[in-house]
């Protein structure tokens, strides 16, 4: 009897230990209750909800893009009370890992919708790896690419195919200091040699034309490149492959030589560069939509004194918008769901004009659909009361393509490891960009 | 039929483990091998072997392993054993247990926080030591400790020596509390001094745990990942001139950046493979002789 109990409870001790291994069951159900849960991916925390099966899973990777979907699907429910919907947050990287995963493993466990942030998108560009469903015929139904700029829809593209649709605008101007421009004088420039010879004046009074992060550590590759991207000179071409102009060596030189010359504030960790925005020692800052805010919610006491111009123009035909960042709303190729009601939910989420200005509201994405653009058109107290959204309305069909590359991480990689010694004359630009190839061709010979 | 039962019942008893390692350890493990030995088709093939014995980058990831397990052996090790022969002393007294305590708290530290923490002390502008050196005069530019490929692996030695030595301070003193005081007794009745006696007496009893705790530095300079990953990575860094490369970073890179799962299942095996070589010599040097 004894023996008996005890295999008894050995069992139950097995079947509770494997239980409690096993993955979020699919069949609970408590009105989606949300609980905390460490990724064990990069050691933050994720938000997960248990899941109900008929749900529509939707995963994001940042609060404010949460915050936004909580809201809308609430308005669609409204119209659809039968159809339920689970958020699950979780950081950029563990997104993209856990769909790599899922994608490697034939799609169990995937989600429906995915907040798919641009960066990462070119993992998924290739036949094996693309886990989304091409959004073609949908879009061609609607006219998706008369009611949003284009160039953000490119984004998503591959091989031919749309697979996301855009949240944001994305456009990058320059903020700049009205009252030091003022001060000493100094014109707004508008072309990349004004701005070096802005440089040059604000270096005679300590002060930089702007903070970024130190060339030897690779410094910010994504600014140098948004004005090459701006004057069509993106080291990723139209067709995927790499193309490094003279134009890139020469601003990735001018990088280097501003900071060194104490004409551009170097930084190692971004949170240095606030201090020294506070002591009045910045003139300028390209600054995405998204990050316009940063300013204001790091040196608020600066208020009134920043506005918005365009970009600095780095060559004759170049554009006076650059663009950066973005994150699309991608349906996976491994939903179980109606890809109709998804489509109609994505429609609504990103296309609807009343919510495409409820999300500037709410979290300050300024909306690359033509007609909601017009109602997020008001005056930004920081920037002076300028009408920000009205620069960036002028600006929308400037805005430039950015090409995705699955090579683009071994690019990067490259160039941050090599920069060091490109600061410190060990290499020139020119065998920099041989070494760049030499990743570049390693990488694409691997695959 | 009751002795069947008795036969089984044993096995019944330790089958969660078995059950859990075939799950979670040795599923994974053959699972990787097979990845190792195809393409991305499926079809059997070494060519991933050789692809990354051929390949520069990881065995600059693998040097620096190497680098970083000799500073531990040689640095972090010493540190500790004589933090713990200072709390072995009767000087420490009651104050020991205080102390150890103090000296464990690295190790619980969160490497995120630590890595967060070590990036203020490090950095050129404004940094903890390059502030404090140039005040004192003895440099005149700030050493970039976070770019600059020579001082790479001294400042991950640095974050290491801190979080670590503690709880190998309290492995050694767990060893030299184990060491009966009549040994050491008899040693300087015999007119051993405190030298002869460490290096006669003390230092050889303590080779079984100095095995283990070389093991640990050995399998943990190779398996590197969160100090580096937040003192230098931002995005798509692993340090000027791959200085904070790692082989297990490599492995997470090529894996989930790349998207070279079989690359990756390789790199682990060729990882396993080194330590594998690295530890069986490291217990030659430790076997106990007669």
């Amino acid at each position: 009897m004894k023996k008996m109990a005890m295999f008894l409870g050995t069992a139950m001790l097995m079947t509770t230990i494997l239980t409690g291994c096993g993955g979020t069951s699919e069949e609970t159900d408590n009105g989606g209750k949300e609980n905390q849960a460490d990724t064990g991916t990069g050691g933050d925390t994720e938000t997960v909800t248990d899941t109900n099966s008929d749900d529509i899973v939707i995963w994001a990777f940042a609060e404010p893009h949460a915050e936004y979907f909580r809201w809308v699907t609430e308005e669609y429910k409204k119209e659809h009370p039968d159809v339920n919907f689970t958020i699950e947050i979780m950081t950029t990287d563990a997104l993209s890992e856990r769909l790599a995963v899922i994608n490697a493993s034939g799609g169990e466990g995937a989600p429906d919708l995915v907040d798919q942030e641009q960066g990462f998108f070119s993992r998924f560009m290739s036949e094996e790896q693309m886990c989304y469903y091409p959004l073609d015929e949908f879009m061609e139904r609607d006219d998706v690419t008369d009611k949003m700029v284009k160039n953000r829809l490119d984004l998503y593209a591959y091989d031919g195919h749309y697979y996301g649709l855009e949240h944001a605008l994305c456009p990058v101007t320059m903020a700049y200091r009205k009252d030091l421009f003022e001060e000493y004088n100094i014109e707004i420039p508008t072309t990349w040699e004004e701005y070096k010879a802005a440089a040059e004046e604000f270096a005679k009074h300590d002060i930089y034309i702007s903070a970024t992060k130190d060339m030897s550590m690779g410094g910010e590759l994504d600014e140098i490149v948004l004005l090459l991207r701006a004057a069509g000179l993106d080291y990723v071409d139209e067709n995927g492959k790499l193309n490094i102009t003279d134009e890139f060596k020469n601003i990735v030189m001018d990088y280097v030589q501003m900071q060194q010359n104490g004409m551009m504030y170097a930084w190692e960790t971004q949170d240095e560069a606030w201090p020294v925005v506070a002591e009045d020692k910045v003139a300028t800052y390209f600054t995405a939509d998204w990050a316009a805010g940063w300013l204001r919610d790091n040196v608020p006491e600066q208020s009134g004194k920043w506005q918005m111009a365009p970009l600095p123009k780095l060559t004759d035909t170049a554009s006076v918008v650059s663009v950066r960042g973005g994150t699309g709303l991608c349906m996976t190729k491994y939903t179980d769901k109606d890809k109709e009601e998804l489509w109609d939910f994505m429609k609504f989420a990103q296309l609807d004009k009343d919510n495409c200005v409820k999300k500037y509201e709410m979290i300050a994405l300024y909306p690359p659909v033509y007609d909601a653009m017009p109602e997020c058109n008001s005056p930004v107290e920081y920037y002076d009361n300028q009408n920000l959204g009205e620069l960036y309305e002028s600006l929308a069909d400037e805005i430039p393509v950015q090409y995705q590359a699955d090579w683009r991480n071994a690019f990067t990689e490259s160039f941050n490891s090599n920069a060091y010694d490109l600061v410190e004359g060990n290499i020139s630009i020119d065998e920099l960009t041989d070494i760049l190839t030499e990743a570049v061709n390693e990488y694409n010979e691997s695959k | 039929m009751k002795r069947n039962k008795r036969k089984i019942m044993p096995y019944l008893f330790i089958s969660p483990f078995f059950i859990l390692y075939a799950i979670f350890g040795l599923y994974p493990a053959v699972s990787g091998l097979i990845l190792s030995l195809q393409t991305k088709a499926g079809q059997f093939t070494f060519s991933n072997y050789q692809t990354v014995f051929m390949d520069s980058r990881f065995w600059k990831s693998v040097t620096n392993a190497a680098i970083y397990m000799l500073g531990s052996i040689f640095i972090i090790l010493p540190v500790a054993l004589i933090a713990a022969l200072m709390l072995n002393s009767k000087f420490m007294g009651k104050k020991s247990g205080f102390v150890s305590t103090a000296f464990f708290i690295p190790n619980v530290t969160s490497v995120i926080v630590v890595g967060i923490v070590f990036k203020l002390i490090l950095r050129t502008n404004n940094g903890l030591i390059n502030t404090a050196l140039q005040d004192m005069g003895i440099i005149e530019r700030a050493v970039k400790f976070l770019s600059d490929p020579v001082w790479a692996i001294p400042s991950v030695l640095l974050i290491g020596c801190w979080r670590y030595f503690g709880i190998n301070s309290l492995y050694f003193l767990s060893g030299l509390q184990g060491i009966p005081t009549e040994l050491g007794e008899a040693a300087r009745i015999d007119g051993a001094g405190k030298w002869k006696e460490f290096w006669y007496i003390t230092l050889p009893l303590l080779k079984p745990i100095m095995t283990y705790i070389v093991f640990i530095a050995i399998t943990g300079s190779f398996a590197m990942f969160g100090e580096v990953i937040t003192l230098v990575q931002n995005g798509s860094s692993v340090g000027s001139r791959d200085s904070m490369l790692y082989p297990v970073i490599y492995l997470y890179n090529m894996m989930f950046k790349n998207n070279q799962v079989n690359r990756a299942a390789t790199m682990g095996y060729m990882i396993a493979v080194i330590l594998l070589v690295i530890t069986t010599i490291q217990r030659y040097l430790f076997r106990e002789k007669d």
